[in-house]
């Protein structure tokens, strides 16, 4: 049955128990539609039915257990922020030390780092001056200059039985 | 703070500012509901208990994302659900042993006869007990989604977008949801919801 007023006093039924005014709406509209008498019938009892549930078992503590627990939950929270804290302000100065010392070893291999850039580019410097002025006629003789230095010693036995 | 300003939502305004006062009155104001709504997605009572209180526990861990804007059991009812989804899932991952299994060859008698110490008030009569146990059985046979509707449906503040807003789909599917669970629950306990006579449905 797809009657909008049975439909509504239904749904309000589902709810809570009907008005004064919708119990009435509800007689008439059944004496109109008879053959919805034991669909009603069955809808009426089980809101009966449902409405007289008993209560699930609740232990008279049960409030004070509650804040008890919610009483555990915040002490354990602020037990680890305060862990935290302590943790911190004792960590705090050696953090501080670590940070300084390596700042320091950051600065000193920064200017390491700089000096030996510094030097590579003297020596580049120096390379790329010398390689800039090269002359033939100054290299003309190298070969024999470079060997007068490799030449044998004399043989001096040799030289005191020709004397 | 606005004048018309729900009452919880105040309440939660002052549990953000670490009012543990403001926060018990919204726990005993909402255990009950949510307890109800732990014990009949996970059927244990102890382990009920256990994730009623993560809610609570959650929910004042949670107090300074809480924006008045929203429902505060709109949002509660969202983290009591989200926790149910996750036991069912740890569930899942790691099954117990059903207590309600049968020894072999002993067809309906338990594996183990465990004393049912629940608070549940006894019944009036044995034909309510008897319905209510029928009703409770059929209510932990629905779909998780159906049962979370229909539960949900008996907290009278909740509207059906509230409902819908805590199962996370439109209302138009958390309505077919509700129809679709009371379609199933009243196939399986009409016979005796009509007679008082259980029948098993054919």
């Amino acid at each position: 049955m797809n009657d909008p007023l049975y439909h509504r006093l239904r749904e309000s039924h589902w709810r809570r128990k009907l008005t004064a005014s919708e119990e009435a709406e509800l007689r008439a509209w059944l004496a109109a539609h008879p053959e919805m008498e034991a669909d009603w019938a069955t809808e009426a009892g089980l809101g009966g039915a449902l409405s007289r549930l008993p209560d699930a078992p609740m232990p008279t503590n049960f409030t004070a257990r509650v804040l008890h627990a919610v009483g555990r939950e915040s002490e354990g929270s602020r037990r680890e922020t305060h862990g935290w804290t302590w943790r911190w302000r004792r960590l705090l100065p050696k953090a501080a030390v670590a940070a300084v010392v390596a700042a320091m070893g950051l600065i000193s291999y920064e200017r390491h780092e700089a000096t030996q850039r510094a030097v590579l580019a003297r020596n580049v410097a120096t390379v790329a001056d010398v390689a800039a002025v090269p002359n033939p006629d100054l290299m003309q003789d190298f070969e024999v200059v470079r060997r007068l230095g490799q030449t044998p010693p004399a043989d001096e036995e040799l030289l005191a039985l020709l004397r | 703070m606005p004048a018309n300003l729900d009452p919880d939502a105040a309440l939660m305004l002052r549990v953000k500012q670490g009012d543990t006062a403001a926060f018990a009155t919204l726990v005993d104001k909402y255990k009950q509901p949510v307890m109800n709504l732990a014990y009949r997605t996970i059927r244990d009572a102890t382990e009920a208990e256990d994730l009623a209180q993560n809610v609570f526990v959650q929910v004042y861990k949670s107090a300074h994302r809480y924006r008045s804007s929203a429902k505060f059991s709109t949002w509660l009812f969202t983290i009591a659900r989200n926790l149910c989804l996750n036991e069912i899932r740890r569930r899942s991952r790691h099954p117990a042993e059903s207590l309600d299994a049968s020894l072999p060859g002993q067809e309906g008698q338990p594996l183990h006869q465990v004393e049912d110490k629940a608070t549940f008030s006894p019944p009036e009569s044995l034909l309510q007990g008897e319905l209510a146990d029928k009703v409770e059985r059929a209510l932990a046979e629905l779909p998780e989604n159906q049962r979370t509707a229909i539960l949900l449906c008996r907290q009278e503040e909740l509207s059906y977008e509230e409902i819908s807003e805590v199962l996370g789909c439109s209302l138009s599917a958390t309505k077919s949801l509700i129809h679709r669970g009371r379609e199933t629950l009243k196939h399986k306990l009409k016979a005796y919801l009509l007679t008082g006579a259980w029948r098993n449905p054919k």
